[in-house]
This record gives C-alpha cells, structure tokens and sequence, in this order.
C-alpha cells in the first residue's frame, strides 16, 4: 500500500508487548504439563483490569494494587494503553484484524459516531450489575474472563487433543516421553458461551474494528472516561493536516474524525497504527510533538443539555430495571441452594455467596485443575453462580496435596490459602448410607471409600464375619469427595458429600502414639 | 505447493508407520509370553535386617541372580505400588530406592527395555514424581509409562475366573516378557493387607468392578490369569494402620524385611506371617490358592531365610 515510508517505533513497540502479555495469558490457560509457577499467575494477572479490582476488594491483594496502579498511571499519562498492549481480548481482535486484512475481507476502516447511549446504557448495567453482586452477568463481557472462557473451552481442548495425537503416534514408536493428558474438561454449555463469546468479537473485529470495546466492554468505557483527564493525548495538528484521512483508514477504533480535523481520544486504544501514515506528522501525542503548535482536543467533550438528559434518562432507567433483575435473580438463587443438593466450591471460595460476588467465570481454575474435578456449573448456584467453578464428584476428587485453584485465582473469588490451611478447611461433609453399601447388601469385602480418605474421617470398623464396614468421623472431614468418587455402588452412591455453604475448619486428623517396631525372628 | 507436498508425505508416512507399528504389536500379543517355569534355587527368599537395596541384592543373589528371571534382549515391566501422592517415608508407595535398584539389576543382565508403570490412586504426575519412583527409575535407565489413560488397557477374558470373568489390562503386561510385582506390605481397610496380589489391581483399569463383585474373588480369580514372573514385597517401611494411604508418619513402622518369590501366593503367605497375622485374616490368599495358583504353607516350600 506504499505506507511502510516511516518507522513507526512505538507501534512495533506496542506489539512486542503485546504478543508478550498475549502469549503469557494463553499459556496460563493451556498449561497441561504444569510448568509455570504459581507466582507468575500472581505476578503478571494482576495487570488484568478487572480481575485485579476485584481481588483488591476480595482480598486485599498487594501485588493487584500494584499492577493497577500501573493501570491507572498509564492511563492518566497516554490514555487507554491496556486497551492495546495488555488486554488480551483486545489483542485477540487486533489478531483478527490483521489476518482479515492478509485474507483481504476487510481493509479499510473509516470514522464512525460514537454510539454513546448504547455505550452508557451498558455502562450502568454493568455498575449495577457489580452493586447487586451478579458479577458473573459482568463476566459474561469482561475482556480477560472472555478471552479466558476461549482459552479454557476452546485452545485447551486443541491443545490436549494435540499431545494427545503426538504422544499416540510416538508410543507406537515406544517412546513415552510424551504424556498423555487426561481429559474431562469439554462443557458444552461453557464451550456454547466461549464460542458465542468468540463470534461476537469475530464480527465486531472484521467489521468495525475495536467496536466492541468502545460499545460493549466494560473496561473499555471505563478507562475511556479517565483517559479524558490523561495528560498525553493523540491528536490531529490543524495547521498541518490536510484531510487527506490515511489516518483514519487504519484507525481500527473509528475514532479519527479527519474531516473536522478532531480525534476522539475516548474512544482510541493508542495503538499507534496512524503515527506512520502521515505525510506530513499531523497526527501524534499532543503535548511532545506539537508543543508548540496550539491545538484544541478536549472539544468533543463539550456535552450538550439534550445528551445529559438522555444518559440521565437512560441512567435511571436501566437503575430500575436491572435491581428488578437483580433481586429475581437472588431470590431464584435461595431457593435452588434450599431445594437441592448444596454445590461443592473450591476450598479458599470461603462462602457461596463470596464466589457468587467476586468470580467472573474466567475458567482458570477449571483449566489448571490436575485433577479436573473443578467444573463450570450452569445452574447448580443459579443465575448467579452461572459458568462459576464447582466441584463434579463423579469427574474426579479434590486432590489432599493440591491449592492450585486458590494460587492462581485472578479475582481473589477463591482466596489465596496455604496448602495446610487448605488440609483443614471444610468444604463439605461426607454422608453414608449403610443399606446401599457393598458390605452390607453383598457381605463382601470393600473399603474403596476408607482407602481414598486422606484424613481417616471415613475408616474402616469390625461388621461381621470379618468383614469391615465404613464408619463416618464428620469433625475431621474436608469433604474432598475421594470417598464418593471411589464408592463403587452404582447408579447413587452409598458415601457421598454434601457441600458447606459457607466453609468451616475441619479439626486435624487423629494421630495417636506411633507403633512400636517389632523385632522377632522370622515367623516361618 | 512443496510445503504441502511435504505436508502430505510426513503425514502418509506417519499414517503408514503408525498402522505397521500398531501391527507389530498386535503380533507380539498372539505370541504372548507363556509362564515358563523358572528354575530357581529356592520357593521363596525371607531377608530382614538391612536398607531395601542391601536386601534386595542379597536376596537376588540367594536365587542365582536376576539372569534366573530376565534374560538378554527381554523386555521387563516392573509394576510398584506408586498410587499414593505422599512422600517414601508415608510407606505408602513401594520405596524407590527399591524399584530402582531392581531397573538396574535388569538392565545389567541386558533387559532390552524396562517400564515401569501403576494405574495410581492419586493423580498420576504427582504420585510417579513424589514418590521418588519416577526420578530412581530414569537414573536406573528405565522408563515410566502412564497407566492413567484407557488406551492403553486392552480386554482379556479370565477363563477360570469365578467372580471375575473379563478385565481391561495394561498392554505392557500382555506384551513384557518378564513381569516383575513389587509391593509394599501394608495395612488396607477392605482386605486386611495389601500385597502381592493386591498390588495387580493396579495393572486393570476399572477396579470399581473388582470391589462391587466380591473383592476377594476378583482380587483372586485375575491371578489365575497372569502370574508375576517375581514378586518382591517390600517390608522396609511397613504402613501398620490407616491403610492403604496412612494419615501421618505416625503409622508407619520399620520392619526391615523384603521377601522375594516366583510364587504369588507363598510371598502374600509369607509377608501376612511376618506382618503377625494368620492368612485367614486376607482371604484372597487362601482363594488363590484354592485355584492352585500357588501355595500357601509355608511348611511345603523350600525357603531361604537371611538376616543381615
């Protein structure tokens, strides 16, 4: 296209990092021979917008604060930056971007008004939304937890079948190097919203650019409303432009309005792509290279009485919808908890109702889970528990060894604890039922349930003839759910766990005085 | 247009190799190895008083070295009880040092390759790595196999099976020379002990079956098919209560035996005596010997008895 006449640094600079913060994320999510340490999820997640508000709300996190500090700064200084260099929703789109213009369906991108009552009505939803605790309906359009529902639903189940193909034709070979991986992650309801997720962001990607995050996100309006206020902002110099528009066709976020010369920095994600297509420098950082050219940016911000009206309109409007939601919501909730069978969550969740306020269904738990018992609900803890994390029992058991969940949890949803302090929380408490047991209906030997306990809370006392029978310790149980997933009675089991609704401390495991070593001759 | 050509010719080739090789394979399981019986100079070695791999060598030794069970240019799975993600000291896996020092005496007597696999309990990473089993059998030169996957487990039937007429085994079990059983001696709360023969449920892939039809039958009826060529049960660290996983070091207690024997059921007859019971308290030993799988009284075998 004859545009490649100036370096433009700071473009390749942005997409460095990009591809960097891009990669990491995706790696996080597809990690199936568990190489990454836990501190690289604390570290460089916190850098994800609203993961990290969350998780300083949830759990006064110090390395969040830090990471959206970093956020905010940047945002003050040049504008919406995450937007382009960190959010990988943002950069998944910018992806598709690029490959659709190499497969020539989309070009050329030209100015567009900004859909502000849409933009805003959205908005205040998601306030809303965050005010009543359904932070899962915020999930459902928060560019990390998208991008994170892709990578868990969609890139891991390729990436499993992958190894799985390789590690096949290698072992026919007799080299075992390669292991399999087992797989039990494929949701199909998750794997539903994880690709409608992916289509809306395909359409709005080729067809207008970064129009979801300047509608839709959350995030995106968000930062765009501070970077009002930043210090270095992206503008067309008068004198110099000639309204020839180079800029504005590759202005992915439609914000370059050449004709009256003006960009709208609210809507801009700084991705630098106009700097190198100017012939004559007419476009860039205000205060840098036009200081000392005076030009005016902060004219398009000048709202007329009629848009105050209408976004206070929409304001109170949607205030009174969405409590209205809100409040059906909550009390359906109440209702299935009591109803049915109480839901398992991850221990370190601490409550139902804590997860329910603070997971924005990004699916990471589910995706490092080493024993995959972690999986996206649908209603188990109704609308508002919808996609989060919750424990399958007939999938597999909580491993004793195992706090993976709570390490790598980007919103403090499942809060940070100790491997020991996870051997001691409650997340449930086994049950068992004597007439559907083995040893009692069959009078044959068992103990699957007793072999898989951890603690001793299911142990294996005299019945008859020999025979051993299960007996519950309820005070020391974890209610991992190894018993119930061992229990080999079918189709309901004869041992199983019913989930705490709010997480209580186990008291420790018996350890009595150690048995004295015993030292005879050979008995035969 | 010859980056697709080539595409299209690795993966011809990768097709054709993978269909010749999973026919090479297929072959090996027609001339399956038959248990032919092995001259050994004694029924059973007992031995106590040493670390695990002092023992194991002294008693290998009293049998006429493992060249009496593996021979050159074999191919050797070795099958340890690894189901638990705990540490060698919990005595709830069988100790590594063990496992590896048995890799290493097969590949001496030129064992052409030696796996080592268990269809663990825990998820199976971190049992192979925590165990230790994993890293004393690569330094040995063996190689760990996954026995967490369905595919690699292929239906037999059990012909003289009484509760157990059908299971799925681990390939390397139909397809290995030389099978060698090393469990460790431990408490279980379903069928008393965990030992020689306990330890094979550990090369099927649904033992959910095994304990809903009469655990004791199956655990005796899958004997009557396959026989370890050798057991060696490990009664180094011997877990004496909370069994099969323990709770704390606290169950543990040192022993110091190891047993070593071609015959299941004299070796699990032997490791219940030392353990202080009476073979009725497991009753899959006096089953299995009710099949004539092997025997049981003590009284009729020639034993090797060394203290070090």
């Amino acid at each position: 296209m004859g545009q490649e006449k100036k370096k433009n640094n700071l473009k390749k600079f942005r997409i460095i990092i990009a591809i960097f913060f891009f990669l990491l994320v995706t790696l996080f999510f597809v990690d199936i021979y568990e190489l990454i340490p836990n501190s690289f999820y604390k570290f460089f997640l916190s850098f994800q917008f609203f993961p990290s508000l969350l998780k300083i709300i949830s759990s006064l996190s110090i390395f969040s604060l830090i990471g959206l500090t970093i956020v905010f700064i940047f945002t003050f200084l040049f504008g919406r930056v995450y937007c382009s260099f960190i959010c990988p929703t943002g950069v998944l789109q910018d992806l598709i971007i690029r490959i659709s213009k190499k497969l020539k369906i989309k070009r050329k991108f030209k100015y567009s008004k900004e859909s502000k009552v849409l933009r805003y009505l959205f908005f205040i939803l998601f306030l809303l939304f965050i005010i009543s605790g359904t932070i899962t309906l915020v999930g459902l359009f928060d560019p990390y937890s998208i991008y994170g529902r892709i990578s868990s639903n969609i890139f891991l189940p390729l990436i499993t079948n992958l190894n799985n193909g390789v590690n096949f034709v290698l072992e026919k070979f007799n080299y075992y190097g390669l292991r399999p991986i087992t797989y039990k992650t494929f949701v199909s309801y998750a794997f539903i919203v994880a690709l409608v997720n992916f289509s809306v962001l395909l359409v709005f990607a080729i067809f207008s650019g970064r129009s979801y995050c300047n509608t839709i996100c959350p995030v995106g309006t968000f930062l765009g409303l501070i970077s009002r206020l930043s210090i270095y902002k992206i503008a067309i110099n008068k004198n110099l432009c000639t309204s020839c528009g180079k800029c504005s066709v590759v202005c992915k976020s439609n914000c370059i309005d050449f004709k009256n010369k003006k960009v709208d920095f609210d809507r801009c994600v700084v991705c630098f792509n106009c700097f190198g297509v100017c012939d004559f420098n007419g476009i860039g950082f205000n205060k840098s290279i036009f200081r000392k050219v005076n030009i005016d940016v902060d004219s398009s911000i000048n709202e007329t009485k009629r848009e105050f009206l209408l976004k206070s309109f929409v304001a109170s409007g949607s205030l009174l919808l969405s409590s209205r939601l809100a409040k059906a919501i909550s009390y359906n909730n109440k209702n299935k908890i009591l109803l049915n069978n109480i839901p398992i969550i991850p221990p370190g969740a601490s409550s139902i109702e804590h997860l329910n306020n603070y997971c924005t269904a990004c699916h990471l738990c589910v995706s490092i889970c080493p024993t995959k018992v972690l999986q996206p609900s649908v209603l188990e803890m109704g609308l508002q528990g919808f996609l989060q994390p919750h424990l399958d029992y007939s999938k597999n058991y909580c491993h004793y060894e195992c706090n993976k969940c709570s390490q790598v949890c980007p919103t403090g949803a499942i809060r940070p604890i100790s491997l020991e302090e996870k051997k001691l929380t409650q997340i449930g408490v086994v049950h068992f039922e004597m007439k559907r047991c083995i040893v009692y209906t069959d009078e044959t030997s068992c103990g699957s349930c007793s072999e898989h306990c951890p603690t001793q809370a299911v142990t294996m006392v005299d019945y008859k003839d020999g025979l051993t029978i299960p007996k519950v310790i309820p005070d020391i149980c974890i209610g991992c759910g190894a018993c119930e997933y061992a229990c080999p009675v079918r189709p309901i089991k004869a041992i199983y766990v019913v989930g705490n609704k709010i997480h209580n401390k186990a008291k420790p495991p018996k350890m009595d005085k150690p048995i004295l070593n015993t030292t005879e001759d050979f008995p035969f | 247009m010859k980056r697709r050509e080539f595409f299209k010719k690795t993966i011809g080739a990768g097709v054709f190799a993978g269909l010749s090789a999973s026919m090479l394979n297929f072959k090996d399981i027609i001339a399956s190895h038959d248990n032919k019986k092995i001259s050994a100079p004694y029924d059973l070695v007992a031995i106590k008083g040493g670390n695990p791999v002092e023992m194991f060598d002294e008693a290998i030794k009293a049998m006429g070295g493992i060249q009496t069970f593996v021979k050159k240019n074999q191919i050797v799975v070795v099958k340890p009880n690894i189901g638990w993600d705990l540490p060698p000291e919990r005595a709830a896996n069988t100790d590594p040092t063990l496992v590896g020092r048995i890799v290493e005496h097969c590949i001496q007597a030129g064992a052409k390759k030696v796996y080592v696999f268990d269809n663990t309990v825990n998820e199976w990473t971190r049992c192979y790595k925590n165990s230790g089993i994993e890293d004393a059998v690569k330094k040995a030169g063996g190689i760990m196999v996954s026995g967490k996957d369905e595919k690699y487990y292929q239906e037999i039937e059990i012909k003289n099976g009484k509760s157990l007429k059908n299971a799925k085994v681990h390939e390397l079990i139909l397809q290995a020379d030389v099978f060698i059983n090393v469990p460790i001696l431990k408490t279980h709360g379903g069928t008393g002990l965990s030992l020689a023969m306990k330890n094979l449920m550990g090369v099927v892939w649904d033992r959910g079956y095994w304990h809903r039809n009469n655990l004791h039958q199956c655990i005796a009826d899958f004997v009557t098919f396959k026989k370890p060529h050798l057991n060696v049960i490990d009664g180094y660290r011997v877990l004496a209560r909370n069994g099969p996983r323990g709770v704390s070091e606290a169950d543990v207690v040192q022993m110091k035996y190891l047993i070593l024997s071609p015959d299941i059921v004299a070796a699990d007859a032997a490791a219940t005596k030392i353990f202080g019971w009476d073979i009725n308290k497991v009753p899959h030993i006096s089953m299995a010997e009710e099949m004539g799988v092997g025997i049981a009284n003590l009284q009729k075998l020639n034993i090797k008895r060394i203290t070090l």
